[in-house]
This record gives C-alpha cells, structure tokens and sequence, in this order.
C-alpha cells in the first residue's frame, strides 16, 4: 500500500476544506486502514469504537465481515453489472423479496437505489406519479418538519428543514412547508407531554388546510428524527394521529427510514414501533451496512397497483438501481441480521446503552438524552434549567467528538438543536452487534470527553 | 406478482445470471453481446479478475467509513490517480456514488463559488434541452429531457436552456461550417437576457449521451463555449458522466476541443460498474476561491469517499492504462463509426454519429426530408427488441428527441475492450435488425 504521507494533500476533498489544505493531516485526520466488528483502526495501529455505525448510522453488522467479502467477490466473478433496461437479474429479484418480508405488511413492492438521498428523491416521484394517475395533478407540496433531514440533493434539500444543509441554497430550493417536530424537550407551544393535546401533530392539520389540501402530496418525517435533532422519537400518539390527519385530507405519508430501517431501533421498520403503516418509506444505511451503496423505497400495495393498472412506468430510477452486486450484498447483510437476530441485540443493547447515557445527566452540560434502540442522543446546554444553548461558534458538539475521538470513540455531532443554529447534539449509533460491555467502555469513553470538554471550558460559559 | 419494482412495468424481462468479458448470459444459458457496457458503464469488461481482487482484498480491509472522521488510503489514492487524467488545472476531487449526486454536487459548489466571491445573485445554471444531467431535482432541473420532467415540473428550477449542437437537425436550419456555430452563440443570449448577475454556471455533456446518442459538436463550439464563459464570469462545468474516463478515445470528452472547463462530473466508466462510484473534479481556482473563504463545504452523502468503491475505481484507472484501453476505445470507435454509416444504405437510417465509444443511429422515415416516424410507430423500441433477438444488447435512446414527441434513435456504447470480431457480430444484428423493422413497417415497399 502507498505512504500516507506521501500523499497530494489536495487531491482529496472532505467536508472541511481546512483541514486538508491547512493542518497536518497526520495529526488531525487519521488515516483508516481496516475494521473489525464495532472498532476501526488507523494506519498507526490505533483503536476506535465506531460508536455512529460509521460515524452516520451505517454500520449495522459490524465491520470486516468476511461473508460479505466473499459473497461480493462471488458475485462480482459472476456478474456485477447488467443493462437494466432489458434484464433482471437473480439478486436484485430475491433482496426485493427478502424486504418484503420484513417491511410493514401491505408493503411488498420494493424500488432499489444507491443513497438515501435518491431514495428520499424517488418517494417523492412515486408519490407524485400516483397523485398524478389519479388525477390530483395539483397535488406536489410536500409538508415537512424543521430540523428534518431528507439528503442532500435539491429535491430531498427542499423537503429538509436542516438549517445549516439549506441555507446558503436558499433560491435553489423549490416550495415547501414545515411544522416543528415532535420535540418534547423543547416543545415549540411550551407544552408538558400527557397535557399538550398533541399540538405538534395538529400542527399537520393546520399547515395542510392552509396549503389547501388540494395541493397538498405527502407528509414527510423520520420516525425518530437523525441527524438534525440527535435520536429524538415521537411521543407514542404521534404517528397514528397523523396517519388519521393524512387520510383524512388524502395526503400520502412518507416514512424517512433512511437512518431507522432495517432494526437501528429495535424493529424492523421504526414506524413498528408506533404500528402505524405508512404509503411509502425511504430507507438506506443499514440495508447494506456500509459494504456498498444501497437503498430502497418501499411502496404500499394500492400505489403498485395503480401505476401497473394505468401502465405508468416509473420515471425516476438512476444508473446503479438495479445492480446485482449491491444487491447481493444486501441479501448477506439481511441473512446475517436474521441468522444473528441482530434486530433483537438492537433491541436488548438499547435499553443499558440508554440507561447509562441517562446517568451522564449528572454532568452540568448535558440537558437531554434520549433515543430508541441503538440510535440514542445526547444534548448539550449551557444552563440546564433554562436550557440555553452555548453559543454557535463555541462548536462545543465538535468540542465533544474531539474529545471523544482522542479517546477512541466516534460519535456524530450536530449542531442547531435548537433553531436550527443554536443547540449542540451528538448521535450515537453503534453496529448492532454490540455487546454490552463494548457498550459500557463507549459510555466510560464519553463520560471521560464530556467532562474534558466541560474542564475547558471559560468562566464566562459555565452554567 | 414480484416484490420487484422495475422501470417498465409491463414488460418480462430475462434474467442475466453471469457475465464474462463483453458477453452476458441469461438463465437459460442464452449468450448476449454487451453493446452497451451496462448503460455506458462497463469499460474493462465483465468478471476481470483484477477489480474483483482490488474489491475483495478492501471489502476484508474496511468497506465503510465515514468521511467526516477519517480519510482512507484507496480514496486517497484514487483521487491522486484520478488528478493524473484530467486537463491542465483540474486536481481536486471530490469522491460520490453516481452521476446525479455529482450534477448536483457540481451545481451546488458552482453556487457556493461565487458566494465566496461575494456574488450572492449568481445561482442559476444554464444547460441545453436534449440534455440529461441526472433524476434528482436538482439535476433534472438542469435536464432538458421533457418526457422525465413530465409532472415532476411543479418541483424544477426553471433554469434557461439553450439549443443543443444538433447539426443533423440545426434549430436554426443553417448548415456547418457557414452557420457560424450559432448554436454556441446562443449561450451569450440568454446570458445577456436573463442577466449575467443570476447565472453560476453553464453545464453541458462534450458528446450528448442517451437525449441524442453520439451528437458532436463541431471542433469551434467549446472554445466559444469557453470564451462566452470567461466574459461573463460563468463557470463551465462539462458533464462528462457519459464521456469521462476514456469512452470517446480521450482521457475526458472536452480534451476533443482543448478546452479546459472549471468543473468536470464523471461518473459510469470510473469504476466500470463494478460499485457505485461517481466524482466532481474542481479548478484551481474553484477549488482555491472556497479554500481562502469559508473552507467548508456542506457537499457529501453517506458514501463519499467509500472506500470499497474507491479501492475499485483504482483498479479500473490502473487497468485502462496498463491495457491501454482507452486508445482501444478510440481506435474502434473510429471503426465502429464507419461500418455504422454503411448502413445509412437503408432509408431508414438518418444519421450516423458517434466520438469514440458512444454512438447513436438516428431512424427517420424519410432520408431527404429527415421526417421522422410517428411515435406510435415505436421503431426505437421495435429496433432494440429485434437487436436482442440477434443476440446483441443496444440501448433505446431517448424518445422525442426532435421535439420531445418524435425521433428515433439508439445508443451503442460497448465496453473499451470490444475488438474487431465484436463489431462485425453488432453491425451484422443491426443489420439484421434493420431489415426486419422495414418489413414490420412497410418502409422498403412504401420507400418512406
């Protein structure tokens, strides 16, 4: 293999430009070099727990499985790439089967992708080509949630409510609503959960009525929202209420699964956990567990069947959507979540993860924790009981996943907590098959970067 | 009825179990000849023991990390390798999994650019109609393909579209070269009327992919391009998903004109189809206007810079060159090009055209006056079906690419290892085709 430090530093563009072209890169950006179930090792021999599935949400059986390997080496011999617009292929028939049988019953047709952005993007084209057959041509606004986060291509952008992701794009974002999540920690009409009458629901019903229901498509939002708000789910009413308030105005749910899907939570499918079934769902991430590029947007029955009574073929789709050797990829990955019932681990490693991020509230900055499974979130405040945020450019999330990673763990931190600007989180999302030892050196290891940053912290913004 | 949602929903479609080379093998053992490479994907060939390699030995390595924590040693050197193919000026690369992230990616970086620059009002990006330049929004915003905009219109960005360099079909009824390459003319038009302040950038695929397979421009249209560009302060990006990494004979599509653009998306041949692989490769100077600002950018999805991806797109980079693929490319493409205009004999064939290794034929049902066959008549469709029964996979092009309603036309864009006995098999099933179709539609008899 090359020398790292041989390396043109410029060649390779991440997300932050400085660090590439102005810092050492063998200090600040380590080099990784392989992985084995929950830990990456960098090329200097070092351990860290991938404490965020791959740092977003991915990982869901554990890095370096060696059947993955040799199922992708297989089929890659076999056959990688087909021309699709004249064959089907053996892989891409059987994985669409295998989600079928674990997807929310009424939803057995499957539309493969490559990233939750085009899957988020396609839910949207099936939504709107079936409003469209059915003659509700008016139909396209898509309603969603501040602090949501769809993708990153224009179309899933536009539908985003991700501050930071949107805004210097502002006049290249097409027309959308938003309603506040379901946020209880900081609810927007300063409501108690048990007494608030849902208003963060109700808030659909507003928002479609005076869009005009007429114009209104789909309704989209995580089951427990990622990214931008740090493992926050709905309270348990939530979802069946707005599954009422879409059927009555005949707006179509779209379930975000890109992060939730595929057990991160515990179930199968995180709106599972509210028994609600949506008429779409987007999902990406942990059907492949990172070993390539794959998703996939499941559809309700009646809108197949629709679109295949009107012949409507569908017109969204891209180059790698029905590639036989990512498919391949994501049976293995969903044969060995079965085979190891990793969704149930998920379920079982959930509970002390939580449990034990509930005792890190003893430390003065963390305001909140919550999650669902193995998809948890820290939040972090200046002033636990007013709540107030530490200031934006303080970066205290980054200050955390420093922290963190200096010791070891990679966490995801995100930022605009609180409206969009404000607010520091970080997200947790460790591979399913954690164990619970494994997850109590991840909490020692943040527990330890937690008070670090709290150690340095100025006078002036101490609580 | 299968779990599978594919695109044409009523149509049965054989299952491809095995590939090997240019050839592809269904269930029942039936071989067909990959004149497609995929869908302009497959350069080196299917099953090449090599990419397989560099696959397996990264997937037991480490098959995903995020770029937001680390860097990765196949991205690294993928990037590098990449930096040694592009024009003069174009090192920075940001690694993707398709072509519609990269549009996208492109398009966004062109808006941030002149952010940077305290151009805020510079944000909309012209592009030309008979274009394709992705299916997300953003990208179909900038797609002049009308059948895929169809309803999704209420979402687009109405982004102004010029006329493309058609010269079989020139929008203005001139002919090459006294036209006076007005068709690159008309991007200083619409810039000076809709406002040099508002536009970012110009996209444009060098040789036009699947809207109108093989359309060249002529050899004064990028360098007027390029020149419209600079004086208004427009960056060029060039789409080169189709033509990048080697598929017209040449390293990238624009290297035909000498043109250096600003941006290049690259996407298909990158990694051969082997793994969803895609780049966007900046200037200098774009690249060093954003690193003197802000620094960041918020461009990326889940798997950029994946580096099981990356480990394959090396591999393809190293065996194109140790093979010398790429002058095969160019070498049979010139070969192709002319047994393909051999057959403009029947009068169903239009044009003929092609750069390398992608090519179209144009079907119309009258050779003189260019009259195209009514849609109903489906000859692209029935042309691709009768192809296959020869055993030989071409692709449709996109339908209506006259007016969005009529025109005919295929795509051949076979892998860069085709030889001289494959292209003999494709234009004999053409061929074959072609008189089979006339039979089917009266043309021979009706003499158009």
């Amino acid at each position: 293999m090359m020398d790292v430090h041989e390396t043109t530093k410029q060649a390779v563009i991440g997300w932050d430009l400085s660090r590439v072209v102005f810092r050492d890169l063998e200090r600040d950006y380590p080099v990784v070099e392989r992985g084995e179930g929950i830990y990456l090792y960098d090329t200097k021999g070092r351990r860290y727990i991938d404490g965020s599935g791959g740092s977003s949400v991915v990982t869901s059986i554990g890095h370096g499985n060696k059947r993955v390997a040799a199922v992708m080496a297989q089929q890659a011999a076999t056959i990688a790439f087909s021309p699709a617009h004249c064959f089907a292929n053996q892989p891409h028939i059987q994985l669409c089967q295998k989600i079928a049988e674990i997807a929310p019953k009424g939803m057995g047709h499957t539309f493969l992708l490559s990233g939750g952005s085009e899957a988020t993007e396609n839910a949207v084209k099936f939504a709107r080509q079936y409003e469209f057959e059915r003659n509700n041509r008016g139909k396209y606004t898509v309603i969603g949630r501040w602090q949501g986060f769809h993708g990153n291509t224009f179309g899933a952008m536009t539908v985003s409510g991700h501050t930071y992701r949107r805004r210097i794009y502002g006049p290249m974002l097409g027309h959308s609503v938003k309603i506040p999540p379901c946020y209880c920690y900081r609810c927007e009409w300063g409501l108690t959960y048990g007494s608030c009458n849902l208003e963060c629901a109700r808030a659909l019903k507003k928002a479609i009525r005076q869009e005009g229901p007429e114009n209104v498509l789909a309704f989209i939002a995580e089951p427990v929202v990622g990214a931008a708000l740090g493992a926050v789910p709905a309270v348990p009413e939530y979802f069946p209420m707005i599954r009422e308030i879409c059927d009555e105005f005949d707006v179509l749910f779209i379930a975000d699964e890109v992060m939730t899907g595929f057990g991160r939570t515990g179930a199968n499918f995180g709106v599972d956990h509210w028994n609600v079934l949506p008429d779409i769902i987007a999902t990406a991430k942990g059907i492949s567990g990172g070993y390539t590029p794959l998703a996939a947007v499941l559809l309700r029955d009646k809108i197949m069947d629709l679109l295949r009574a009107h012949h409507s073929n569908f017109r969204g789709g891209h180059t790698y959507c029905a590639n036989p050797l990512s498919a391949r990829v994501g049976i293995e990955v969903l044969d060995i979540i079965r085979e190891q019932d990793l969704i149930g681990n998920s379920h079982r490693m959930g509970l002390p993860l939580l449990e034990g991020l509930r005792k890190l509230l003893d430390h003065p900055t963390v305001g909140d924790v919550r999650g669902k499974g193995l998809m948890a979130g820290v939040e972090f405040v200046r002033n636990k009981q007013t709540k107030e945020p530490f200031p934006p450019e303080y970066q205290f999330g980054k200050r955390i996943f420093e922290e963190a990673f200096a010791r070891g763990l990679v966490v995801f931190a995100g930022s605009g907590t609180v409206d969009g600007v404000a607010g520091d989180h970080i997200l947790l999302a460790p591979p399913f098959i954690i164990t619970e030892s494994q997850v109590d050196d991840l909490l020692a290891i943040l527990d330890e970067a937690i008070t670090a940053v709290e150690r340095s912290l100025p006078p002036e913004l101490r609580g | 009825m299968s779990a599978q949602v594919f695109r044409d929903f009523k149509r049965n479609y054989p299952v491809i179990t095995r590939g090997k080379g240019v050839f592809l093998y269904d269930r029942e053992g039936r071989a067909y000849l990959d004149a497609v490479g995929g869908i302009a994907v497959v350069n080196v060939g299917h099953g090449v023991p090599e990419i397989i390699a560099a696959m397996t030995e990264q997937a037991q390595r480490v098959a995903f990390v995020h770029g937001g924590a680390f860097a990765n040693e196949p991205a690294m050197a993928l990037t590098e390798e990449l930096a040694t193919w592009t024009p003069a000026g174009l090192r920075h690369v940001m690694l993707l999994s398709g072509g519609s992230e990269a549009t996208e990616t492109a398009m966004k970086l062109a808006r941030q650019y002149h952010l940077e620059r305290g151009k805020a009002g510079k944000y909309r990006i012209v592009s030309r109609w008979t274009s394709y330049h992705g299916n997300t929004i953003g990208a179909l915003s900038m797609s002049g393909r009308t059948a895929w905009r169809g309803e999704f219109v209420p979402y687009l960005q109405s982004f102004p579209k010029i006329h493309p360099p058609y010269c079989y079909r020139c929008p203005y009824g001139k002919t090459y070269p006294s036209c006076q390459v007005a068709c690159a003319e008309d991007l200083e038009r619409v810039i000076r009327l809709e406002g040099p302040d508002s536009i970012a950038a110009f996209i444009a695929e060098p040789v036009i992919g699947t809207s109108a397979a093989g359309v060249t421009p002529p050899p004064e249209y990028y360098p007027r391009i390029r020149e419209i560009c600079d004086r208004y302060d427009v960056l060029f990006i060039a789409d080169e998903v189709i033509t990048g990494v080697g598929r017209t004979g040449r390293n990238f599509g624009i290297d035909h004109w000498g043109v250096i653009p600003d941006m290049i998306t690259t996407a298909k041949a990158l990694s051969s189809g082997y793994a969803p692989l895609a780049a966007v490769i900046l200037h200098d100077r774009v690249y060093e206007a954003i690193a003197r600002g802000s620094a960041r950018t918020t461009q990326g999805f889940t798997y950029s810079g994946h580096p099981l991806s990356a480990a394959v797109g090396l591999a393809v980079l190293r065996y194109l060159r140790a093979h010398d693929l790429v002058a095969n490319a160019g070498r049979i493409g010139r070969l192709l090009l002319e047994r393909l205009a051999a057959l403009a004999r029947y009068p169903i064939v239009g044009d003929v055209r092609g750069t390398g290794l992608i090519l179209g034929v144009e079907f119309v049902a009258d050779q003189a006056t260019k009259r195209p066959f009514p849609p109903e008549a489906e000859i692209t469709r029935r042309i691709v079906e009768a192809v296959l029964e020869e055993g030989v996979v071409v692709v449709p092009g996109m339908s209506g690419l006259i007016d969005s309603v009529a025109g005919d036309h295929i795509q051949i864009s076979p892998p860069y290892i085709f030889s001289e006995a494959n292209v003999d098999q494709l234009v004999a099933a053409l061929d074959t085709a072609i008189q089979k179709v006339m039979r089917e539609v009266g043309t021979a008899r009706a003499g158009g």
